[in-house]
């Protein structure tokens, strides 16, 4: 039977893929696991993988990717569009080629379809200009900061930089983007104890990663800097000399990551009692309820990673009792 | 002891004034359980005679580890999550974390349910305005429009609760729209299940009534003198100190930063309204006092002409029955009635994120509290702490 992309009778996996592949900016990559796992890693050569047609090739490696990201976008209303107009359980986009009339409908579709179509492609086009924006100026500032990556993905700008110029570079960027708005940490790592791994977790390098967004208050540009913190050796210089406000926030990156925020005159724990042993934030943390108690959601519908009834449905938006036999009809 | 006359007694004062009492220091323990802490924090001050000299806040009693537990939650369990964070507007709280999702799936939410999702944003944060508005006065020893507000809250909630089904935690918004009444079937029986009967006329009545709540409040406190010898010129915050602590939402605008998310990001339909965004002069405690009392006006204008615009089609984008998200990384943030709220999520592709990490409002703006404190009276204290409106769940998290 043809499946129609949204169409709910498909079922968990290929359904999944098509609603995402609109935005993620590498439809094949999502089952080419091994060449995006380095996704977030900003510096790596993550090169397009070879299923993407053109060569872009950017210098910078996610600037290339943006044209690409939008132009799903302009099928996607259309396909979506014959799906939501006509009866419910017909498979869309079949339909007017082998329907009983066809001539009439095929040229209504097309009507439609081409107004769709050419909406869509001012939307994408308004899309791609607002991409094109967000990734200039994020080049602008990684030059500014000397920064070694940037990227402008789901209009987050990010600029990595080496811990030894963090300083330097907050102080730069906080020059043109006064607000300062948080300060945290991700820990990349090869082993979790909770949750899922990342993704291509072999090959990843085990690090820390320290964030720290800041904002404009005159428009919507804000970024975030970001550098890598070996895990062997977790140390960052402190920027609360800049802005006293991330004081709270390295003191909590410190105790929930165990790093040592060189400079930062208070280092006692800011959440966590004074004698807690551990950095409950780090992957190799365990979440102790977990051990002591299995969810409790496995008997639920909702499935949860690693449980048996992965595949009993979820209870997302349409996640009731009929709705799944509508489907299986 | 001899009668006092009134002349001496006055000349009495006067030379006490005059003469340097010795004021050793003494540390002060505010809290954890305390009224007006809004919650468990506690504040160990030092003080010398009636001046503050420095105060070290100890939070903490709250913490939750949110964040950690988003790392063993599928998406759409972490919404139930978020609602408890600030209580006080726990619609507000998931706006940003499902946008998140929504711009990482790639999923574009219908315009109704981005209507009913602003609607129900402002209207928990006329209820957060109207905590502040009953709870601000209270502290500084006014208890009478803590009855007005409350009364007009109430209100609100039940609209809320008529809405979602719940006063203080909706969780309301699913990835791709809003939640249908519970017991819909098929897609066709879900758009009609809509918003309850009546609700639009009665959001109107009650908006109307916010309003001339607001005109009570201005009665009974706007012009008051204790009130003003209590705020005026309390507690000033600079707007430069208030970029650098990430003060925001009404701390920040009482600066005079004219900083506004929802004229900024395009998570709600914002745009497409009409309201003006109130700005202080002087960052004192009374300024921030009349931002909020301003902005429950701007809310209710926001929520009359979301009315009038509510357009009419689905409440659900299609989304697939199994939510993986694919691998990206983003930051949403959004105008919680606090102030910034935002979610920094990070997808690996699967069913849960890799991590979430949690910008709430409240905890930067407290973060400024050791600044501000220092160098105050000790009866400014309560004052000052109470004109930053933060929840303790919202700084502990």
């Amino acid at each position: 039977m043809t499946t129609s992309p949204s169409d709910p009778t498909n079922g968990g996996e290929a359904v999944v893929e098509e609603p995402v592949s609109g935005e993620s900016g590498a439809p094949a990559d999502a089952d080419n696991g091994a060449e995006t796992a380095a996704e977030p890693e900003v510096t790596e050569e993550t090169a397009p993988t070879e299923d993407q047609p053109a060569e872009e090739q950017p210098d910078e490696e996610r600037a290339g990717e943006e044209p690409a990201e939008e132009q799903p976008d302009e099928e996607q209303p259309d396909e979506e569009q014959p799906d939501e107009e006509p009866a419910e359980d017909q498979p869309a986009g079949e339909e007017p080629a082998e329907g009983q009339e066809p001539a009439e409908e095929a040229a209504e579709a097309a009507a439609e379809g081409a107004a769709v179509e050419e909406a869509a492609a001012d939307e994408a086009a308004a899309d791609e200009a607002a991409a094109d924006e967000l990734a200039r100026f994020a080049a602008e500032l990684a030059e500014a900061l000397g920064a070694t990556g940037w990227d402008a993905d789901h209009g987050t700008v990010r600029v990595k930089v080496d811990r030894d110029r963090w300083h330097g570079a907050v102080a730069a960027a906080s020059g043109r983007l006064p607000f300062f708005s948080w300060l945290s940490a991700v820990d990349w790592a090869r082993e979790v104890a909770v949750g899922e791994p990342a993704e291509g977790a072999e090959e990843l390098e085990e690090r820390y990663e320290v964030l720290c967004r800041l904002s404009s208050v005159t428009d919507a540009s804000g970024a975030i800097v970001m550098t890598d913190v070996p895990k062997d050796d977790p140390w960052m210089p402190s920027i609360v000399d800049l802005l006293p406000g991330a004081g709270w926030h390295e003191r909590e990156a410190a105790e929930m990551f165990g790093l040592d925020f060189r400079g930062n005159p208070n280092k006692k724990h800011l959440y966590l009692p004074d004698r807690f042993e551990g950095h409950p934030l780090r992957k190799s943390y365990p979440l102790l309820s977990r051990e002591v108690k299995p969810w409790p959601g496995t008997v639920d519908v909702e499935g949860m990673p690693g449980t048996a009834n992965v595949e009993a449905g979820e209870a997302d938006t349409e996640g009731d009792g009929t709705e799944g036999e509508d489907d299986e009809a | 002891m001899t009668t006092l006359d009134p002349r001496t007694a006055m000349h009495i004062s006067e030379a006490a004034v005059s003469v340097e009492l010795e004021t050793p220091d003494m540390t002060l323990n505010i809290g954890p359980q305390h009224p007006s802490t809004h919650g468990v924090l506690r504040l160990v001050a030092k003080v010398d005679g009636e001046r503050v000299e420095s105060v070290e806040p100890v939070i903490g009693y709250m913490h939750r580890g949110y964040e950690k537990l988003s790392e063993v939650r599928t998406y759409a369990q972490i919404t139930a999550l978020v609602n408890r964070i600030d209580w006080v507007s726990g619609f507000a709280n998931e706006i940003p974390f499902i946008r998140a999702v929504e711009e990482l799936a790639g999923i574009e939410p219908p315009p109704r349910a981005q209507y009913i999702r602003m609607i129900l944003t402002e209207l928990a944060r006329i209820a957060s305005h109207l905590v502040f508005m009953s709870s601000y006065p209270l502290e500084l020893g006014a208890t009478t429009p803590l009855m007005h507000s409350l009364r007009e809250r109430e209100r609100v909630l039940e609209l809320i609760e008529s809405v979602t089904g719940g006063r203080f935690h909706p969780n309301f918004n699913r990835v791709g729209g809003v939640k249908p009444v519970a017991g819909g079937g098929t897609d066709q029986k879900k758009v009609s299940q809509d918003l309850p009967k009546g609700f639009l006329q009665e959001t109107r009545d009650a908006m109307d009534k916010v309003i001339d709540v607001c005109v009570d409040i201005d009665d009974l406190v706007t012009g008051n003198e204790v009130i003003h010898a209590r705020t005026v010129g309390v507690g000033v915050i600079p707007a430069d100190i208030a970029l650098k602590y990430g003060l925001s939402g009404g701390n920040l605008r009482a600066s005079g930063v004219d900083f506004d998310l929802r004229k900024h990001e395009d998570v709600l339909p914002y745009s497409s309204m009409d309201f003006e965004v109130p700005l202080g002069r002087n960052g004192d405690c009374y300024d921030r006092y009349m931002v909020r009392l301003e902005e429950i006006r701007q809310a209710a204008r926001i929520i009359q002409q979301a009315i009038d615009g509510l357009p009419s089609g689905p409440l659900q984008a299609k989304v697939p029955r199994i939510l993986k998200v694919p691998t990206g990384t983003t930051y949403v943030r959004a105008e919680n009635p606090k102030g910034e709220m935002g979610y920094y999520v990070v997808s690996q592709g699967g069913k849960i994120p890799y991590r979430v990490k949690i910008r709430s409002a409240s905890f930067s703006n407290l973060s400024i509290l050791p600044w501000i404190l220092e160098g105050a009276l000790v009866p400014d204290l309560v004052a000052i702490m109470g004109s930053l409106d933060f929840v303790l769940g919202d700084v502990d998290r």
